[in-house]
Protein backbone atom coordinates (compact mmCIF):
# COMPACT_ATOMS: atom_id res chain seq x y z
CA UNK A 1 0.00 0.00 0.00
CA UNK A 2 1.63 3.50 -1.20
CA UNK A 3 2.14 6.31 0.74
CA UNK A 4 -0.68 9.41 0.69
CA UNK A 5 0.79 12.39 -0.97
CA UNK A 6 1.26 14.80 2.17
CA UNK A 7 0.99 18.28 0.97
CA UNK A 8 1.81 21.03 3.65
CA UNK A 9 -0.99 22.85 5.51
CA UNK A 10 -1.40 26.55 4.06
CA UNK A 11 0.39 25.22 0.72
CA UNK A 12 -1.99 24.24 -2.00
CA UNK A 13 -0.53 21.34 -4.46
CA UNK A 14 1.10 22.72 -7.52
CA UNK A 15 -0.01 20.83 -10.62
CA UNK A 16 2.67 22.42 -13.28
CA UNK A 17 1.17 24.00 -16.19
CA UNK A 18 1.77 26.77 -18.79
CA UNK A 19 0.21 29.05 -21.48
CA UNK A 20 2.15 29.59 -24.62
CA UNK A 21 1.33 32.02 -27.05
CA UNK A 22 3.33 32.39 -30.12
CA UNK A 23 3.03 35.72 -32.76
CA UNK A 24 -0.02 34.15 -34.42
CA UNK A 25 -2.07 34.49 -31.04
CA UNK A 26 -1.28 37.92 -30.90
CA UNK A 27 -3.68 41.24 -31.29
CA UNK A 28 -2.96 44.64 -31.95
CA UNK A 29 -3.79 47.55 -29.83
CA UNK A 30 -5.65 50.39 -31.43
CA UNK A 31 -2.13 52.31 -32.43
CA UNK A 32 1.93 51.55 -31.78
CA UNK A 33 1.07 48.17 -32.62
CA UNK A 34 4.20 45.63 -33.37
CA UNK A 35 3.89 44.07 -36.78
CA UNK A 36 4.07 40.70 -38.03
CA UNK A 37 6.70 39.73 -40.13
CA UNK A 38 8.00 36.42 -40.90
CA UNK A 39 12.01 35.04 -40.89
CA UNK A 40 12.23 31.98 -42.62
CA UNK A 41 9.03 30.83 -42.17
CA UNK A 42 8.55 31.42 -38.43
CA UNK A 43 5.87 33.97 -37.45
CA UNK A 44 7.00 36.44 -36.00
CA UNK A 45 6.41 40.29 -34.09
CA UNK A 46 8.65 43.11 -35.35
CA UNK A 47 9.40 45.50 -32.64
CA UNK A 48 10.63 48.99 -33.77
CA UNK A 49 13.97 50.46 -32.01
CA UNK A 50 12.27 53.78 -32.04
CA UNK A 51 9.15 54.14 -31.07
CA UNK A 52 7.14 51.80 -28.49
CA UNK A 53 5.29 49.04 -30.20
CA UNK A 54 3.00 46.49 -28.11
CA UNK A 55 0.84 43.73 -28.73
CA UNK A 56 -1.68 41.77 -26.52
CA UNK A 57 -2.37 37.91 -25.78
CA UNK A 58 -5.50 36.87 -24.64
CA UNK A 59 -6.22 34.29 -22.19
CA UNK A 60 -7.67 32.15 -19.24
CA UNK A 61 -5.61 31.50 -16.09
CA UNK A 62 -5.78 27.86 -15.74
CA UNK A 63 -7.67 26.36 -12.57
CA UNK A 64 -4.85 24.69 -11.28
CA UNK A 65 -3.39 28.27 -10.86
CA UNK A 66 -1.75 27.76 -7.22
CA UNK A 67 -1.99 31.50 -6.44
CA UNK A 68 2.05 32.11 -7.10
CA UNK A 69 3.64 34.46 -8.92
CA UNK A 70 3.87 34.05 -13.02
CA UNK A 71 7.44 33.94 -14.92
CA UNK A 72 6.26 35.48 -18.19
CA UNK A 73 9.44 34.17 -20.80
CA UNK A 74 9.63 36.27 -23.64
CA UNK A 75 11.52 34.20 -26.75
CA UNK A 76 12.92 36.43 -29.72
CA UNK A 77 15.65 37.84 -31.57
CA UNK A 78 17.27 40.39 -33.31
CA UNK A 79 16.80 40.99 -36.57
CA UNK A 80 20.35 42.07 -37.68
CA UNK A 81 21.71 43.77 -34.53
CA UNK A 82 24.60 41.17 -33.02
CA UNK A 83 25.39 43.60 -29.33
CA UNK A 84 22.82 45.84 -27.53
CA UNK A 85 19.93 45.47 -24.57
CA UNK A 86 16.32 45.27 -25.15
CA UNK A 87 13.85 46.79 -22.80
CA UNK A 88 10.85 44.26 -22.48
CA UNK A 89 7.90 45.62 -20.33
CA UNK A 90 4.24 43.62 -19.67
CA UNK A 91 1.59 44.44 -17.80
CA UNK A 92 -1.27 42.24 -16.64
CA UNK A 93 -5.58 42.83 -17.40
CA UNK A 94 -7.15 41.28 -14.92
CA UNK A 95 -11.30 40.88 -16.88
CA UNK A 96 -13.10 39.33 -14.38
CA UNK A 97 -17.12 38.98 -13.83
CA UNK A 98 -18.29 42.09 -12.77
CA UNK A 99 -15.23 43.73 -12.38
CA UNK A 100 -13.63 45.42 -15.95
CA UNK A 101 -15.58 47.40 -18.03
CA UNK A 102 -14.10 46.31 -21.49
CA UNK A 103 -15.28 49.82 -23.06
CA UNK A 104 -11.53 50.79 -21.19
CA UNK A 105 -8.40 49.12 -20.54
CA UNK A 106 -7.09 48.50 -16.95
CA UNK A 107 -3.42 47.02 -17.29
CA UNK A 108 -2.01 46.35 -13.57
CA UNK A 109 1.24 48.03 -13.16
CA UNK A 110 4.40 47.73 -15.79
CA UNK A 111 7.05 45.38 -14.95
CA UNK A 112 10.73 45.93 -17.17
CA UNK A 113 13.19 43.71 -18.08
CA UNK A 114 16.25 44.52 -19.48
CA UNK A 115 17.90 41.94 -21.63
CA UNK A 116 21.04 41.61 -24.13
CA UNK A 117 20.66 40.22 -27.44
CA UNK A 118 22.04 36.70 -28.62
CA UNK A 119 25.44 37.34 -30.09
CA UNK A 120 24.24 35.95 -33.47
CA UNK A 121 21.06 37.67 -35.37
CA UNK A 122 19.28 34.58 -35.92
CA UNK A 123 19.46 33.09 -32.47
CA UNK A 124 17.30 33.02 -30.09
CA UNK A 125 17.30 35.04 -26.07
CA UNK A 126 14.64 33.79 -23.57
CA UNK A 127 13.97 37.03 -21.28
CA UNK A 128 12.07 35.70 -18.10
CA UNK A 129 9.81 38.43 -16.55
CA UNK A 130 8.77 37.19 -13.22
CA UNK A 131 5.61 38.79 -11.70
CA UNK A 132 4.33 38.59 -7.97
CA UNK A 133 1.17 37.52 -7.05
CA UNK A 134 -1.57 40.10 -6.21
CA UNK A 135 -1.41 43.70 -7.75
CA UNK A 136 1.08 43.33 -9.97
CA UNK A 137 -0.82 40.66 -11.61
CA UNK A 138 -4.17 43.24 -11.63
CA UNK A 139 -5.40 40.58 -8.75
CA UNK A 140 -5.60 37.86 -11.54
CA UNK A 141 -7.42 34.52 -9.84
CA UNK A 142 -7.54 31.33 -11.13
CA UNK A 143 -10.00 30.72 -14.06
CA UNK A 144 -10.13 34.13 -15.02
CA UNK A 145 -9.75 36.02 -17.87
CA UNK A 146 -7.33 38.03 -19.03
CA UNK A 147 -4.77 39.88 -21.46
CA UNK A 148 -0.87 40.38 -21.13
CA UNK A 149 0.88 43.53 -23.21
CA UNK A 150 3.93 43.05 -24.37
CA UNK A 151 5.80 45.86 -25.57
CA UNK A 152 9.44 46.96 -26.58
CA UNK A 153 10.03 50.23 -24.57
CA UNK A 154 12.02 51.48 -26.84
CA UNK A 155 12.29 55.44 -25.98
CA UNK A 156 14.15 54.28 -22.41
CA UNK A 157 17.36 55.21 -22.47
CA UNK A 158 18.41 51.38 -21.72
CA UNK A 159 17.30 50.53 -24.93
CA UNK A 160 20.43 49.96 -27.06
CA UNK A 161 19.77 47.51 -29.27
CA UNK A 162 19.82 48.75 -32.68
CA UNK A 163 16.78 47.61 -35.37
CA UNK A 164 13.70 45.33 -34.51
CA UNK A 165 13.31 42.78 -31.96
CA UNK A 166 11.46 39.85 -33.35
CA UNK A 167 8.86 38.57 -30.65
CA UNK A 168 8.45 34.52 -31.26
CA UNK A 169 6.39 33.81 -28.16
CA UNK A 170 5.79 34.05 -24.79
CA UNK A 171 5.28 31.32 -22.13
CA UNK A 172 3.79 32.03 -18.90
CA UNK A 173 4.34 29.74 -15.73
CA UNK A 174 3.56 29.02 -12.03
CA UNK A 175 6.33 30.09 -9.71
CA UNK B 1 -9.18 29.93 -54.50
CA UNK B 2 -11.29 29.24 -57.24
CA UNK B 3 -10.65 29.58 -60.62
CA UNK B 4 -12.22 32.02 -62.85
CA UNK B 5 -12.13 31.44 -66.73
CA UNK B 6 -12.78 35.09 -68.44
CA UNK B 7 -16.35 34.59 -68.55
CA UNK B 8 -18.83 37.10 -67.34
CA UNK B 9 -21.16 34.02 -65.93
CA UNK B 10 -18.68 32.54 -63.54
CA UNK B 11 -17.78 34.98 -60.50
CA UNK B 12 -19.11 34.95 -56.95
CA UNK B 13 -21.34 37.31 -55.79
CA UNK B 14 -22.42 39.48 -52.55
CA UNK B 15 -25.69 40.65 -52.15
CA UNK B 16 -27.07 43.16 -50.24
CA UNK B 17 -23.64 44.35 -48.71
CA UNK B 18 -23.72 47.08 -47.26
CA UNK B 19 -22.54 50.73 -47.75
CA UNK B 20 -18.73 51.78 -47.64
CA UNK B 21 -18.75 55.59 -48.10
CA UNK B 22 -16.03 57.95 -46.34
CA UNK B 23 -12.74 58.42 -47.87
CA UNK B 24 -10.64 55.90 -46.13
CA UNK B 25 -10.58 51.96 -47.53
CA UNK B 26 -8.58 49.30 -48.31
CA UNK B 27 -9.22 46.38 -51.14
CA UNK B 28 -7.08 43.50 -50.94
CA UNK B 29 -6.52 39.75 -52.38
CA UNK B 30 -3.83 37.26 -54.13
CA UNK B 31 -4.55 36.58 -57.38
CA UNK B 32 -3.12 34.49 -60.49
CA UNK B 33 -3.18 36.58 -63.37
CA UNK B 34 -3.70 34.67 -66.52
CA UNK B 35 -5.25 37.83 -68.89
CA UNK B 36 -5.94 41.39 -68.89
CA UNK B 37 -9.05 43.58 -68.17
CA UNK B 38 -10.96 41.75 -64.99
CA UNK B 39 -11.56 42.98 -62.01
CA UNK B 40 -10.76 41.28 -58.56
CA UNK B 41 -13.47 42.58 -56.70
CA UNK B 42 -15.50 45.56 -56.78
CA UNK B 43 -18.92 47.29 -55.63
CA UNK B 44 -20.33 49.21 -58.39
CA UNK B 45 -23.99 50.11 -59.46
CA UNK B 46 -23.68 50.53 -63.27
CA UNK B 47 -22.74 53.77 -64.76
CA UNK B 48 -20.79 56.29 -63.96
CA UNK B 49 -21.15 58.40 -60.85
CA UNK B 50 -22.13 54.85 -59.32
CA UNK B 51 -19.55 52.76 -59.71
CA UNK B 52 -17.89 53.36 -55.95
CA UNK B 53 -14.92 51.22 -56.09
CA UNK B 54 -12.88 48.49 -57.74
CA UNK B 55 -9.32 46.34 -57.97
CA UNK B 56 -8.79 44.95 -61.58
CA UNK B 57 -5.87 43.98 -63.22
CA UNK B 58 -5.88 45.70 -66.68
CA UNK B 59 -9.21 47.48 -66.04
CA UNK B 60 -8.08 50.74 -66.44
CA UNK B 61 -4.36 50.03 -67.79
CA UNK B 62 -2.90 46.95 -69.60
CA UNK B 63 -1.96 44.32 -67.59
CA UNK B 64 -1.35 46.44 -64.51
CA UNK B 65 -3.36 46.43 -60.97
CA UNK B 66 -6.15 49.18 -61.12
CA UNK B 67 -7.68 50.76 -58.23
CA UNK B 68 -10.39 53.00 -59.33
CA UNK B 69 -12.13 54.66 -56.95
CA UNK B 70 -15.41 56.99 -57.31
CA UNK B 71 -15.87 60.24 -55.68
CA UNK B 72 -17.39 62.99 -57.40
CA UNK B 73 -15.07 61.76 -60.14
CA UNK B 74 -13.21 58.92 -60.94
CA UNK B 75 -9.80 58.16 -59.83
CA UNK B 76 -7.72 55.10 -60.51
CA UNK B 77 -4.62 54.41 -59.57
CA UNK B 78 -2.58 52.32 -62.21
CA UNK B 79 0.59 49.97 -60.89
CA UNK B 80 3.77 49.60 -63.57
CA UNK B 81 4.18 46.23 -63.16
CA UNK B 82 3.03 44.00 -65.71
CA UNK B 83 1.30 40.83 -63.32
CA UNK B 84 0.03 38.81 -66.20
CA UNK B 85 1.84 35.31 -66.51
CA UNK B 86 3.80 36.77 -62.66
CA UNK B 87 2.09 33.55 -60.92
CA UNK B 88 0.70 34.14 -57.20
CA UNK B 89 0.81 37.77 -56.59
CA UNK B 90 -0.89 40.19 -53.73
CA UNK B 91 -2.84 42.79 -55.31
CA UNK B 92 -3.77 45.80 -52.26
CA UNK B 93 -5.71 48.92 -53.32
CA UNK B 94 -5.73 51.87 -50.80
CA UNK B 95 -7.63 55.52 -50.40
CA UNK B 96 -6.13 57.28 -47.79
CA UNK B 97 -7.97 60.13 -47.65
CA UNK B 98 -7.49 62.97 -49.70
CA UNK B 99 -4.83 65.01 -51.79
CA UNK B 100 -2.00 63.91 -53.72
CA UNK B 101 -1.16 60.37 -54.13
CA UNK B 102 -3.64 59.30 -51.67
CA UNK B 103 -5.06 56.43 -54.25
CA UNK B 104 -2.12 53.69 -54.18
CA UNK B 105 -2.14 50.31 -55.35
CA UNK B 106 0.86 47.77 -53.95
CA UNK B 107 2.00 44.84 -55.34
CA UNK B 108 3.39 42.02 -53.41
CA UNK B 109 3.24 44.72 -50.17
CA UNK B 110 5.36 47.33 -52.43
CA UNK B 111 3.98 50.69 -53.95
CA UNK B 112 3.61 50.29 -57.52
CA UNK B 113 1.35 53.02 -58.76
CA UNK B 114 -0.58 55.95 -56.82
CA UNK B 115 -2.54 59.29 -57.57
CA UNK B 116 -4.70 62.35 -56.35
CA UNK B 117 -7.94 61.49 -54.76
CA UNK B 118 -10.88 63.47 -54.22
CA UNK B 119 -13.70 63.48 -51.32
CA UNK B 120 -15.89 61.27 -50.34
CA UNK B 121 -16.27 57.59 -52.21
CA UNK B 122 -20.17 57.43 -53.40
CA UNK B 123 -22.36 55.17 -52.03
CA UNK B 124 -25.30 53.26 -54.17
CA UNK B 125 -24.85 49.35 -55.36
CA UNK B 126 -25.94 47.02 -52.67
CA UNK B 127 -23.36 44.37 -54.26
CA UNK B 128 -20.01 43.09 -54.76
CA UNK B 129 -18.88 40.65 -57.16
CA UNK B 130 -15.65 38.97 -57.09
CA UNK B 131 -14.37 37.89 -60.11
CA UNK B 132 -15.70 40.36 -62.52
CA UNK B 133 -16.90 43.97 -62.19
CA UNK B 134 -20.52 43.99 -60.85
CA UNK B 135 -21.83 45.95 -63.51
CA UNK B 136 -21.61 42.71 -66.18
CA UNK B 137 -18.36 43.59 -67.63
CA UNK B 138 -14.90 43.26 -66.87
CA UNK B 139 -14.62 38.99 -65.94
CA UNK B 140 -11.58 37.85 -64.71
CA UNK B 141 -9.53 35.39 -65.69
CA UNK B 142 -7.26 33.73 -63.20
CA UNK B 143 -7.47 32.55 -59.41
CA UNK B 144 -8.38 34.88 -56.63
CA UNK B 145 -8.27 34.42 -52.43
CA UNK B 146 -8.06 35.81 -49.36
CA UNK B 147 -10.14 38.50 -50.37
CA UNK B 148 -10.48 41.66 -47.82
CA UNK B 149 -11.64 44.60 -47.76
CA UNK B 150 -11.21 47.46 -44.07
CA UNK B 151 -13.00 50.66 -44.16
CA UNK B 152 -9.61 52.51 -42.88
CA UNK B 153 -6.19 52.86 -44.93
CA UNK B 154 -3.63 50.26 -44.25
CA UNK B 155 -0.11 51.22 -43.55
CA UNK B 156 3.11 49.55 -45.63
CA UNK B 157 3.62 47.03 -42.83
CA UNK B 158 0.00 46.16 -42.13
CA UNK B 159 -0.03 45.81 -46.22
CA UNK B 160 3.50 43.89 -46.57
CA UNK B 161 2.25 40.61 -43.55
CA UNK B 162 -0.98 40.54 -45.93
CA UNK B 163 1.62 39.74 -48.93
CA UNK B 164 3.55 37.58 -47.04
CA UNK B 165 0.56 35.66 -45.89
CA UNK B 166 -0.57 36.90 -42.55
CA UNK B 167 -4.50 36.54 -42.56
CA UNK B 168 -6.53 39.62 -42.82
CA UNK B 169 -8.10 38.75 -39.84
CA UNK B 170 -4.98 39.98 -38.00
CA UNK B 171 -4.39 42.90 -39.50
CA UNK B 172 -6.10 45.63 -38.31
CA UNK B 173 -9.56 43.90 -37.12
CA UNK B 174 -11.21 46.67 -36.03
CA UNK B 175 -11.98 48.26 -39.26
CA UNK B 176 -12.30 44.68 -41.45
CA UNK B 177 -15.47 44.67 -42.73
CA UNK B 178 -15.34 41.65 -44.48
CA UNK B 179 -13.25 38.69 -45.15
CA UNK B 180 -13.73 36.07 -47.56
CA UNK B 181 -11.26 33.43 -47.77
CA UNK B 182 -12.18 31.73 -50.57
CA UNK B 183 -11.19 28.29 -50.13
CA UNK B 184 -13.00 26.58 -52.70
CA UNK B 185 -15.57 24.56 -50.69
CA UNK B 186 -18.55 26.27 -50.07
CA UNK B 187 -21.40 28.10 -51.73
CA UNK B 188 -21.41 30.56 -50.18
CA UNK B 189 -17.73 31.44 -49.39
CA UNK B 190 -18.34 32.72 -46.00
CA UNK B 191 -17.10 36.28 -44.43
CA UNK B 192 -15.16 35.55 -41.57
CA UNK B 193 -17.17 39.72 -40.25
CA UNK B 194 -19.92 40.43 -41.63
CA UNK B 195 -21.62 36.88 -42.65
CA UNK B 196 -22.37 37.99 -45.73
CA UNK B 197 -21.28 35.29 -47.98
CA UNK B 198 -20.04 35.30 -51.65
CA UNK B 199 -21.99 32.95 -53.20
CA UNK B 200 -20.80 30.68 -56.53
CA UNK B 201 -22.43 31.96 -60.13
CA UNK B 202 -21.76 29.58 -62.17
CA UNK B 203 -18.82 27.20 -62.24
CA UNK B 204 -15.55 28.63 -60.44
CA UNK B 205 -13.83 25.50 -59.66
CA UNK B 206 -11.52 25.23 -56.82
CA UNK B 207 -7.52 25.70 -57.29
CA UNK B 208 -4.60 26.00 -55.05
CA UNK B 209 -4.51 28.46 -51.94
CA UNK B 210 -1.45 30.65 -51.06
CA UNK B 211 0.19 29.92 -47.85
CA UNK B 212 -1.66 31.52 -45.08
CA UNK B 213 -0.95 32.18 -41.40
CA UNK B 214 -4.23 32.14 -39.46
CA UNK B 215 -4.51 33.08 -36.19
CA UNK B 216 -3.93 30.88 -33.27
CA UNK B 217 -5.35 31.28 -29.40
CA UNK B 218 -2.96 30.68 -26.67
CA UNK B 219 -1.61 26.63 -25.71
CA UNK B 220 -2.62 25.24 -22.47
CA UNK B 221 -0.16 22.50 -21.53
CA UNK B 222 -1.74 20.31 -19.95
CA UNK B 223 -5.76 21.84 -20.77
CA UNK B 224 -7.15 23.34 -17.50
Amino acid sequence: MSEPAWVPLGTAPMIPWQIVFTALASEPPGAGYATLDTRNGHPVLDYDAAANEGVMFRGVLPNAYAGRGLNVKLIWAATTAVAGNVVWAIGVERINAGGQDLDANSFGPTISATATCDTVSGETTETVIPISAGASMDGLLAGEMFRLQVYRDAVNAADTMAGDAELLAVVITEQ
Amino acid sequence: MREFDGNLANHLWVGDYHNIGGSYLTAACFARADASGGCLVSRDAGGGGSRCWNLGIGTNNANVISWRVESSVAEVANGATNVIGAGMIHACGVKDGNGANTLRVYLNGVLDGQTFGTGAIVTGGANIAIGRRHHTSQPFDGAIGEVAIWAAALTVPEIVALAKGFSPLMIRPDSLLSYWPVLGNDSPEPDYISSLGAGVVGTVPKSDHPKVYRPRSAIYVPAG
